[in-house]
C-alpha cells in the first residue's frame, strides 16, 4: 500500500513537472501503449507509441504524450491512477481492464484485426501429453489470465489451470526465452511470434489483436479523429469496433463459451407452388377455339 | 297314305280275340271292309293312273277327261270324309293337272292345316300357291316339301329357285338349283344347260363372279352361242369391274345378233353409265328402230335426260307408258323428267295419279316421296316414304329415303334415327353410313354451338366410326379439343393425318392435341409438319404460333418469345400469340419461384411488362401476383404484401377463393412472423382446392417447426415439444421434426433416446451428426467420437454451421492429437490457412 502511494505521489510529481510549462496551454493527454503479446520488441513498442501520439496530437489539436508499458502491472496502475486518456493494448489485456476501458477501434495488421494463438514446445507432442507441465504465459491481471487461456484459446474444451502449471512472464519475448531456457515445457504466444525451430502443438481460433481503448470518457472525440489518423507502422489504419462485438469478447474471456447444446436441423424453406395458388388451366397454353372446324358442307342426300 | 285310324280299333279287337281263341283261329283274320271314302279314293286313283297314261301317250283330250273323272271321285271321297288326307291329296293332284289351282288351294288347305306333316298335301298345295303367284304362302310349304328331298317332287326345287331368283336371294336359289341337279333323273339331263344358266344368274346375285362364269360357261359348252348366256358372261365381267371387256363383248354381240334387243340395250346402258352419251344415243336409236318397245324408249329417254333435254325425255317416257300403260319405271321416268323441267307440281300430280291408279310399286312410292322432297313439300315426302317403310319393312330403302327428307329439313334427331334404322336392316348400306355420318356432323355442330360439347363429341365419334375420312376425323378432333379431351383428340387426329387427303389444318389440330396432352416434342413435330404442308403465309403463321407454344413447354422460351413476338399479319395467329405470350412468361416466372429463383422470375416478369398484356386485365393482375411472390422471395416483404393485395382485389378468375390468405400466410412465414401466419392458415385451408392439402400441410409443418425452433432458442422446451408434436401429427414421417424432437429430449435429459433417433436419421439429416458430436464432447467427454461425428457433418457438405464446427473439430484434434487422416497431423493441415 505504501509503495503504491509513493508511486502515485511520484506520478503526480512527474505529471506536475510535465504539466508545469504548459499550464496555460490546453490540457495534455497521455496515450498508453501496452502490447506485450502483439509487438515482441520493446523498442518497436516505444516507437509506435511516439508515432501514434504525434499523429493524435495533430488530429485532436491538443498535445498528446506517449507512454509505452512493458508489463501489465505498470500499465494497469497507470490506468487506475487515471494517468492515461487512451491506450492501445492487447485485446486480452483490454478485456481484463473491464468497464473502465471503452473499446473504440481495432489496430489491424496486414488487414487482420484478429490473430491466432499457438501453444508451442521444443519437442513433438500433444497438448494432452503436456498435462502437469509448465506453460509460459504473458502475465496480465493474474486471476483472469487462466480464464483467457481456458475460455478463449482452448475454447472451453480444456481447463488450463488444471491441465498446466502456468508460469507467468511479462511478455512474448520472455515467454519464448523461458521455453529455450527450459523454464517451461510450452509457451502460449500469438502465431506470428512462432519461430521455425519450435513445434506448434495447438493453434487457437481467431482472437482479437490490438485495440484502442478510451479510458476517460473521450471515446466520441477519439472516434471522430481516427479516420484522419491513418496507418501508423507497424499497424494499418484503425477500424472502428462495431456494436457490442468487443463486449462479447470480454464476456467470453470472463465466462467462457456457452455449453454446446444440440441444434435444430433446418428443413428447406417452403416455396410457393403455382398450382396451389393459381388455377392450372389458366397457366397452360391458351388454345384457340376450333369451332370453325366443325363446319359441314351443304351437300344433301338425293336418290 | 292309307288312313290308319279307321282300322286301328277293329284290329285291337282282333288281337284280343286272337289271344282268347286257339292258334288256328288266327287264320281267320281278314282285312276289314273299306269305308265309302276309301272306296271312292281307290276309284279316283285308278282314274288318275289312266289319265297319266293318256297324257304320256299324247292323248290330251283323253287325259283331261280322265283327270276330271279322278277329280270328281276324289271330291266325292272328300265330301264323305272331309278330313281324309288321301281324298284331299287326290283333289290337289287332279286339280293341279287341270290347272285349277284355286280349287287345290280351297280344298287342300283346310285339310293341310290339320295335317301340316303330310307331304302328300303340301306338294300340290305349294305348287298351286306358286302357280297363283301367292309366294309368301307358297314358299314355306314348298320349303317343307323340298326338305324331304323326294325325287318325284323334284319340281319344287325348281319352283323355289325361280322364286328366289325373283326375290334376288342368290344364296337360296343356288341351294335349290344344286338340289335339283342332284335329284333330276338322267333322262332330264339334256335340259341341264337351262338350270346352269339359272345357276349363273344366282351366282351373279351372290356376287360370286368365278362361280357365275363357270355356270354360264357350262351352259354354253358344246352349244351354239346364245345371247342370254353371253349377256350373263358380260354381267360377270361387269361384276369383276372389267368394264372395257364387258363393253367389248357386248359390242361383238350386238352386230352378231342384230335382231336381239338386249345386247343393244345393255350396251346403251353401259355407255350411259360411262358418260359416253353419243354412243348410248346410237344404241338407243338402233334399239328403237329394231322395235317400238318400252325398253327402247326408256333407254332413249334416259339418253335425253343425260343430254339435258328433259322435254324430249318426257316424250320418250310417255311413249313407254303408251306401249306399256302403268309400267312403273315408265311412270317414275315421266315424273323425273317433269321435275327436271322444273315442273315439280306436275311431277307430283303425275306420280300421285300413278299411285292413285293402283301403281302400288315401291319405286313409284319412293320416287313420289323424293319428288315431293325436291319440290320442298317435306311433309308429303315423309308421309309417302313412311309408306315405303311399311311396304318393305325389312329393307333399308324406306328409312334411307326418310333420312334424306329429314336431312333436307335439318331435323337431325329424326334423320339420325332414320339412317340408324336403315343400318339395322342393312348394316353395310354405304349411302346410309355416309349420310348418317353427315347428319351426325350437322347435329354435332349445332350442339357445339349450344355448348353441349360432350354430346357433340359423342355424335362425331359415331360419325367417325361410320366414315373414316380426314374431314370427319378433323371435326371429331376439333370437338375433342374444344372439350379439352386432349388424349382422345390426339388419338383421333393421329388417325386423321394418316388418312389420304390430310391437310395442314389436320396437322395443326394434332399439334394442339399433343400440346394439350403434354407431349411437347410430338406437338412441335406436328406444328412443323403443318407449316410445311401449306404455302399460305397466314396458315404458316398459325403453325408457327403453335410451334412456339410447344417450344415453351420444351423450355425453349427465348425462341418461343421470338416467334410469338413476330407473327405477321395473320389475325388468327396474332390472337393466339397475344393470349399466350404473357401467360408463358408468367408461368415460367412462377416455376422459377417454385425453385426459389427470384432473380430469374423478375426477369420474366420484366419481359411481361415489356410485351404488355393487351386488354387482358386478368393477365396483368396475374403478373402482379407473381411479382409479389418474387418480392417475398427477395425478402422485400412489405412490397410483397402490398403487391398481393393489388393483384387479388377484386377477386380474380385465375385465383382460387383462398389464394390470397394462402399467399399472405406464406409471406408471413418467410418473414418469420410465425404466430401471424399460423393464425391465418387454418381459415385459408378450411375449403382446400385440388392440390392444396399437401402444400398447406407442408407450410403448417414448417410453421410448427419454426415455432418450435423459436421456443427452443429461448429455452422453452415445453413450447418446443408441443409444436413439434403437433408437426409430427400432420407429418409423422418428417425426419426434421423427429430430429428436432430428439434435441428437446436431450435437453430434458433423455439423451439415450435422442442418440437413438439421431443415429437413425444421420443419413438424411446432416445436423444429426453435429448433435452426436456435441453429445460426445459435452456429455460423455469423448473428444475422439466428437471429432468423428463432426467430420461426418462436415463431409455431408450441407451444414450451415460448417465454419464453427470445423473450428471445434480442429480444436479438439489439436488438443488431443487426433489426426485427420494418414496425410499428417491436424496442426500441419491447419497451418496452410493460417494468416
Amino acid at each position: 500500500m505504501k509503495a503504491h502511494r509513493i508511486v502515485a505521489l511520484l506520478g503526480a510529481l512527474i505529471l506536475g513537472t510535465l504539466a508545469t510549462p504548459a499550464f496555460a496551454a490546453p490540457k495534455k493527454s497521455t496515450l498508453g501503449v501496452f502490447l506485450a503479446t502483439t509487438l515482441a520488441d520493446g523498442q518497436e513498442r516505444f516507437q509506435y507509441a511516439e508515432a501514434l501520439a504525434s499523429k493524435l496530437e495533430a488530429e485532436l489539436g491538443r498535445p498528446v504524450a506517449a507512454k509505452s508499458f512493458g508489463r501489465y502491472e505498470d500499465f494497469a496502475r497507470a490506468v487506475s491512477e487515471g494517468l492515461l486518456e487512451f491506450a492501445v493494448v492487447d485485446a486480452w489485456a483490454a478485456a481484463q481492464l473491464g468497464a473502465r476501458a471503452v473499446p473504440v477501434a481495432y489496430a489491424s495488421r496486414s488487414g487482420e484485426t484478429q490473430q491466432r494463438w499457438a501453444i508451442v514446445a521444443l519437442q513433438k507432442g500433444t497438448v494432452k501429453e503436456l498435462a502437469g507441465k509448465r506453460l509460459a504465459l504473458v502475465k496480465g491481471a493474474g486471476p483472469a489470465d487462466p480464464k483467457f487461456v481456458t475460455h478463449v484459446v482452448l475454447g472451453g474444451d480444456l481447463d488450463a489451470q488444471k491441465h498446466f502449471k502456468l508460469v507467468p512472464v511479462p511478455n512474448v519475448e520472455s515467454a519464448l526465452k523461458m521455453l529455450e531456457a527450459k523454464g517451461a515445457e510450452a509457451a502460449l504466444v500469438p502465431v506470428s511470434h512462432v519461430s521455425k525451430d519450435m513445434r506448434v502443438l495447438f493453434r487457437s481460433g481467431r482472437v482479437p489483436g490490438a485495440v484502442l481503448v478510451d479510458l476517460k470518457g473521450g471515446a466520441e472525440a477519439l472516434r471522430g479523429a481516427l479516420g484522419r489518423v491513418g496507418a501508423v507502422a507497424p499497424f494499418d489504419a484503425f477500424l472502428a469496433i462495431q456494436g457490442k462485438e468487443f463486449d462479447d469478447f470480454r464476456k467470453l474471456v470472463a465466462q467462457g463459451p456457452p455449453r454446446r447444446q444440440p441444434v435444430f436441423a433446418e428443413a428447406p424453406e417452403v416455396r410457393v407452388s403455382a398450382p396451389v395458388l393459381v388455377k392450372s388451366d389458366e397457366l397452360g397454353p391458351a388454345l384457340p377455339p376450333f369451332t370453325q372446324d366443325l363446319a359441314v358442307s351443304a351437300d344433301q342426300p338425293d336418290d | 297314305m292309307r288312313p290308319r285310324s279307321s282300322s286301328s280299333r277293329p284290329a285291337a279287337a282282333l288281337v284280343l280275340l286272337a289271344a282268347l281263341a286257339a292258334p288256328p283261329a288266327l287264320a281267320q283274320y281278314r282285312e276289314p271292309p273299306m269305308s265309302e271314302s276309301q272306296r271312292l279314293v281307290r276309284q279316283g286313283e285308278s282314274a288318275q293312273v289312266s289319265a297319266n297314261a293318256a297324257s304320256a301317250s299324247g292323248d290330251k283330250k283323253g287325259a283331261e277327261e280322265k283327270f276330271r273323272k279322278a277329280l270328281q271321285l276324289y271330291e266325292q271321297a272328300l265330301a264323305t270324309e272331309p278330313q281324309s288326307v288321301a281324298a284331299a291329296a287326290g283333289v290337289g293332284d287332279a286339280a293341279n293337272a287341270l290347272q285349277d289351282f284355286q280349287r287345290t288351294v280351297d280344298r287342300v288347305q283346310p285339310v293341310y292345316a290339320a295335317h301340316p306333316e303330310e307331304l302328300s298335301l303340301a306338294y300340290p298345295l305349294g305348287a298351286a300357291y306358286f302357280k297363283l303367284r301367292r309366294f309368301p304362302e307358297a314358299v314355306p310349304v314348298l320349303e317343307k316339301v323340298a326338305a324331304a328331298d323326294q325325287p318325284e317332287q323334284l319340281i319344287v326345287h325348281y319352283y323355289l329357285a325361280s322364286y328366289y331368283l325373283y326375290a334376288q336371294d342368290g344364296e337360296r336359289a343356288v341351294t335349290r338349283l344344286q338340289r335339283y341337279l342332284a335329284l333330276r333323273p338322267e333322262k332330264l339331263a339334256a335340259n341341264d344347260f337351262q338350270v346352269q344358266e339359272l345357276l349363273g344368274r344366282a351366282h351373279l346375285l351372290r356376287r360370286d363372279a368365278a362361280q357365275a362364269r363357270a355356270s354360264f360357261e357350262k351352259a354354253q359348252a358344246g352349244r351354239p352361242e346364245a345371247v342370254s348366256l353371253q349377256l350373263g358372261l358380260a354381267s360377270v365381267l361387269e361384276l369383276e369391274g372389267r368394264m372395257p371387256e364387258s363393253t367389248a363383248l357386248l359390242e361383238r354381240l350386238a352386230p352378231k345378233f342384230p335382231t336381239a334387243p338386249e345386247p343393244k340395250e345393255r350396251l346403251g346402258r353401259l355407255y350411259l353409265a360411262a358418260g359416253d352419251v353419243p354412243r348410248a344415243e346410237a344404241q338407243a336409236q338402233a334399239l328403237v328402230k329394231l322395235g317400238n318397245t318400252s325398253a327402247a324408249h326408256l333407254l332413249l329417254g334416259d339418253v335425253r335426260l343425260a343430254q339435258k333435254q328433259p322435254a324430249q325425255a318426257e316424250t320418250e317416257f310417255r311413249q313407254v307408258l303408251t306401249l306399256q300403260p302403268g309400267l312403273v319405271v315408265g311412270q317414275i321416268a315421266v315424273g323425273k323428267s317433269l321435275q327436271a323441267q322444273g315442273r315439280h307440281e306436275e311431277a307430283i300430280r303425275f306420280l300421285e295419279a300413278a299411285v292413285q291408279a293402283g301403281g302400288n310399286s315401291l319405286e313409284l312410292w319412293s320416287t313420289l316421296g323424293s319428288v315431293n322432297r325436291r319440290a320442298g313439300r317435306f311433309q308429303r315426302a315423309v308421309e309417302v316414304h313412311r309408306r315405303v317403310v311399311e311396304m318393305v319393312p325389312r329393307r333399308a330403302l324406306g328409312w334411307v329415303l326418310l333420312g334424306a327428307d329429314h336431312f333436307a329439313t335439318g331435323q337431325w334427331d329424326q334423320c339420325i334415327d332414320d339412317y340408324a334404322n336403315a343400318l339395322q336392316l342393312e348394316p353395310d348400306h354405304a349411302g346410309a353410313k355416309l349420310w348418317l355420318a353427315r347428319a351426325l356432323a350437322h347435329r354435332a355442330r349445332d350442339r357445339a354451338e349450344a355448348s353441349r360439347l360432350d354430346d357433340a363429341v359423342r355424335d362425331l365419334k359415331r360419325a367417325f366410326d361410320l366414315d373414316r375420312s380426314t374431314a370427319t376425323a378433323r371435326r371429331l378432333g376439333a370437338a375433342q379439343l374444344d372439350a379439352r379431351q386432349y388424349a382422345d383428340a390426339r388419338k383421333t387426329l393421329e388417325a386423321g393425318v394418316a388418312l389420304p387427303g390430310a391437310t395442314w389444318r389436320d396437322h395443326l389440330l394434332l399439334g394442339y392435341a399433343r400440346l394439350g396432352a403434354q407431349d411437347a416434342q410430338a406437338s412441335l413435330d406436328a406444328f412443323t409438319q403443318a407449316g410445311k404442308a401449306t404455302e399460305e403465309p397466314d396458315e404458316q403463321a398459325e403453325a408457327s404460333v403453335g410451334a412456339a407454344l410447344a417450344e415453351v413447354e420444351l423450355g425453349q422460351v427465348d425462341a418461343a418469345v421470338q416467334r410469338l413476338s413476330a407473327v405477321g399479319p395473320s389475325k388468327a395467329a396474332s390472337q393466339v400469340a397475344e393470349a399466350n405470350l404473357p401467360r408463358v412468361l408468367v408461368r415460367r416466372a412462377l416455376s422459377r419461384l417454385e425453385a426459389g429463383d427470384a432473380a430469374s422470375a423478375n426477369r420474366d416478369l420484366d419481359a411481361v411488362d415489356r410485351v404488355g398484356t393487351g386488354k387482358r386485365a386478368d393477365l396483368a393482375k396475374l403478373a402482379q401476383f407473381a411479382r409479389a411472390l418474387a418480392r417475398a422471395e427477395e425478402g422485400r416483404y412489405a412490397d410483397a404484401s402490398a403487391g398481393l393485395k393489388r393483384a387479388l382485389v377484386p377477386a380474380q378468375r385465375w385465383a382460387w377463393p383462398n389464394t390470397r390468405p394462402l399467399a399472405e400466410a406464406w409471406v408471413l412465414y418467410r418473414q418469420g412472423k410465425v404466430p401471424a401466419a399460423r393464425k391465418l392458415l387454418p381459415g385459408a385451408a378450411k375449403k382446400p382446392m385440388p392440390g392444396q392439402p399437401k402444400w398447406v400441410a407442408s407450410l403448417t409443418g414448417a410453421l410448427l417447426r419454426r415455432e418450435a425452433s423459436l421456443a427452443y432458442g429461448t429455452g422453452n422446451m415445453k413450447g418446443a415439444e408441443k409444436a413439434l408434436r403437433a408437426a409430427l401429427a400432420t407429418e409423422p414421417e418428417d425426419a426434421f421434426v423427429q430430429h428436432n424432437l430428439a434435441c428437446v429430449d436431450w435437453r430434458k435429459g433423455r439423451a439415450a433416446e435422442a442418440l437413438t433417433v439421431w443415429k437413425r436419421l444421420e443419413p438424411t439429416v446432416a445436423t444429426a451428426s453435429l448433435n452426436l458430436g456435441i453429445d460426445a464432447q459435452e456429455r460423455r467427454h469423448e473428444p475422439a467420437e466428437a471429432v468423428d461425428a463432426w467430420r461426418r457433418y462436415l463431409a455431408s457438405g450441407q451444414g450451415a454451421r460448417a465454419a464453427q464446427v470445423r473450428e471445434w473439430k480442429e480444436r479438439l484434434q489439436g488438443l488431443y492429437g487426433l489426426t485427420e487422416s494418414a496425410s499428417g497431423a491436424p496442426a500441419e493441415a491447419a497451418a496452410e490457412e493460417t494468416p
